[in-house]
């Protein structure tokens, strides 16, 4: 593991000795809602980070706000140590910084390979004049396409190549949206709740790809709900509740933490468990733990 | 065979308008628009419902920079693209950062300003008000290999001017299409096709959406004022109500007709639209010269209209039966209802 997190005390907001990722004194509101409220935020280079929190905690605005696709009522945040609070979407992806959409966002007419070359960066046979003359960019082309039926085929998509991208399941798609992501070779990828509606089966073989990325030194955030996979893959833990980050720490200290077992209770008002039952169903992961 | 009304009819003449209108200037024209029209919609997800703004700023660009401006005709060529130009950034600037159907209002908008502005008297001087600019075209003929008045082959004729300026344009039709082909199959025209699928997916991977949507619009808009171009040219005069908003929808029939989103549907769908109309209104006046159609239900001065009933029912009929156009793949289709 490149960095060390085990100095590092286990406080919400808590600073870390290589981030990569900051965010100070962000806050949204849609209305009257805060929807995020974070004040302070760091994201640690080269592991994987699972930002966690019950249903409305404000996890995926808190995504769109680090990828800029919402703009803050107020904050900061900067990556690599530059402040990126003007940059658009397009410009953080092209930084290293991308992300997937809890709502699938596969492009339904365009071919699986199509959808996996699009991810690529600076292709040269994205300007319109060079567009014209194919010998222009067709050996980058060639070499995009090998990469892209490489992963393909490690996320075992590669008989769905030619396919329309809407003719693939709900867990394909999700798997083609982060494979083309993956295209842009970023250096800190951002999934929202990446393992929704994948077949079970699928599902292992996704986490080692996360793990595989990290492997690589790309920086994995990601929303999820399975308190099964967040122990398994991730190497720290940030839980959101009511748009705040109320606590940090690795998976271990977190089903412990009595600010999180409130959060997951207050979210359960129909849940007729008592506060030890809850504790342990989140620190055992059961199903139910958390949604 | 023995059905009196069939064999009574002049096939001769009617298929000889039907084709002579299926090449013609109009189908020219519109294929033209259609192929702009198409980079817009069929490969952007760009919702333009004022194209006929584009040919208005071609062809008063032309006009304009020979007839006011007293340039020569080849700068004046060029003054129309860029009059097209300037429209699709005017239009642009403002809404392509917002949602899709602001783009919509502003073209239909923006398309009558032109109109009424090139008809009002503030603008006389450049424009000419409703009596449009004229004796511009003249230099255009003087290239004209067609010298004689009338070319005739068999049933098929047409004047020099004409056979020159259809030529030219088909030409040119066809050159955009092969255009439009290889843009499309480029990495350029993945982008289009990824932002007319989900414009955030595509800004999620790094390609600057707002700017993409720009070159679309320019390069639509830039065909369409091509097409007004030829347009004028053609009829030799510039008027203000050559560019009714009835045009636009004309060139989205086109369009669908052919299959959105398609190379060559443009082309064939403006020579079918053209040529179904001539064949319908030749047929109807035939019928009612013959009396098979009483003058109390249709006379003849009302098959023009007629017949664009007529098309509305073949259209519903269309989209009934073959929704995804003449080119369009029904799986395709199938997969935005998902
Ligand atoms: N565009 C929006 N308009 C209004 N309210 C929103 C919008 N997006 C999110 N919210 C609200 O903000 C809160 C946080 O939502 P969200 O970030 O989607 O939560 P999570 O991803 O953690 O489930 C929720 O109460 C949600 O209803
Ligand atoms: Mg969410």
């Amino acid at each position: 593991m490149p960095a060390d997190l085990s100095t590092v005390a286990h406080e919400p907001g808590i600073p870390k000795p290589d981030p990569i990722l900051t965010v100070e004194n962000m806050r949204k509101t849609f209305g009257g809602l805060v929807a995020v409220d974070v004040d302070k935020l760091q994201i640690q280079r080269g592991v994987i980070t699972a930002l966690i929190g019950p249903n409305g905690a404000g996890k995926t605005t808190f995504f769109n706000l680090l990828t800029s696709f919402d703009t803050p009522d107020s904050g900061s945040k900067t990556f690599e140590g530059k402040p990126i609070d003007k940059k658009a979407p397009h410009e953080l992806a092209r930084m290293g910084m991308v992300r997937t959409f809890q709502l699938t966002k596969s492009l339904t007419k365009l071919t699986v390979i199509d959808n996996m070359k699009l991810g690529a960066k600076r292709q040269r046979g994205e300007n319109f004049f060079r567009s014209l003359v194919p010998p222009l960019w067709d050996a980058q082309e060639r070499e995009i396409e090998a990469r892209a039926d490489d992963l393909l085929k490690r996320f075992k998509l590669d008989h769905m190549r030619e396919e329309f991208a809407g003719t693939l399941s709900g867990g394909q798609r999700k798997l083609l949206e982060m494979a083309r992501a993956l295209m842009s070779s970023p250096s800190v990828i951002c999934l929202d709740e990446p393992m929704a509606g994948v077949n079970p089966a699928l599902t292992q073989s996704l986490l080692e790809h996360v793990k595989g990325l990290r492997d690589e030194g790309i920086t994995v955030i990601f929303v999820e709900h399975d308190m099964d996979v967040v122990r398994d893959i991730s190497d720290w833990v940030v839980v959101m509740a009511e748009g705040r980050v109320i606590a940090e720490g690795p998976h271990e200290t977190i089903g412990k933490n009595q600010a999180v077992i409130d959060a997951y209770l207050g979210a359960h008002h129909d849940a007729p468990l008592s506060v030890e039952e809850e504790a342990e169903q989140l620190s055992d992961g059961s199903p139910g733990g958390a949604t | 065979m023995t059905v009196p009304i069939l064999a009574a009819i002049d096939w001769a003449q009617i298929v000889q308008l039907t084709v002579s209108s299926a090449i013609g200037v109009e189908a020219m024209v519109f294929a033209m628009a259609a192929i702009g029209l198409n980079i817009h919609f069929g490969y952007t997800g760009l919702l333009n419902f004022g194209h006929v703004g584009f040919m208005a700023m071609g062809g008063y660009g032309v006009g304009i920079a020979i007839v006011t401006w007293q340039l020569n005709p080849y700068l004046a060529i060029l003054i129309g693209v860029v009059f097209a130009l300037v429209l699709a950034l005017i239009l642009g600037v403002p809404t392509l950062r917002l949602r899709a159907d602001y783009l919509a209002i502003v073209t239909i908008a923006a398309s009558e300003v032109i109109r009424i502005m090139a008809r009002s008297t503030t603008l006389r001087g450049l424009t000419r008000g409703a009596e449009g600019l004229n004796e511009f075209a003249g230099e255009y003929y003087s290239l004209s290999p067609f010298k004689q008045n009338l070319y005739e082959w068999g049933p098929f004729f047409f004047t020099g001017n004409n056979l020159f300026i259809v030529i030219i344009g088909w030409i040119l039709v066809i050159l955009l299409a092969v255009m439009v082909w290889q843009l499309m199959r480029s990495p350029w025209g993945r982008v289009l096709k990824a932002i007319r699928e989900d414009e955030d997916a595509a800004r999620a991977l790094g390609k600057n959406a707002y700017w993409y949507k720009m070159q679309s619009l320019m390069l639509g808009g830039a065909i369409g004022g091509m097409a007004g171009m030829l347009q004028v040219i053609a009829k030799s005069t510039v008027q203000p109500d050559t560019f009714v908003p009835v045009i636009t929808f004309f060139i989205w029939t086109v369009l669908i007709l052919g299959g959105v989103g398609r190379v060559w549907s443009p082309i064939v769908g403006s020579m079918i639209f053209w040529g179904l109309l001539a064949l319908m209104e030749n047929l109807l006046r035939q019928f009612v010269a013959e009396g098979w159609i009483p003058p109390s239900l249709m006379d003849s001065n009302q098959v023009g209209i007629f017949r664009f009933i007529l098309v509305g029912l073949g259209l519903i009929a269309l989209m009934t039966f073959r929704p995804q156009g003449i080119f369009g793949s029904r799986e395709e289709m199938a997969l935005d209802a998902r």
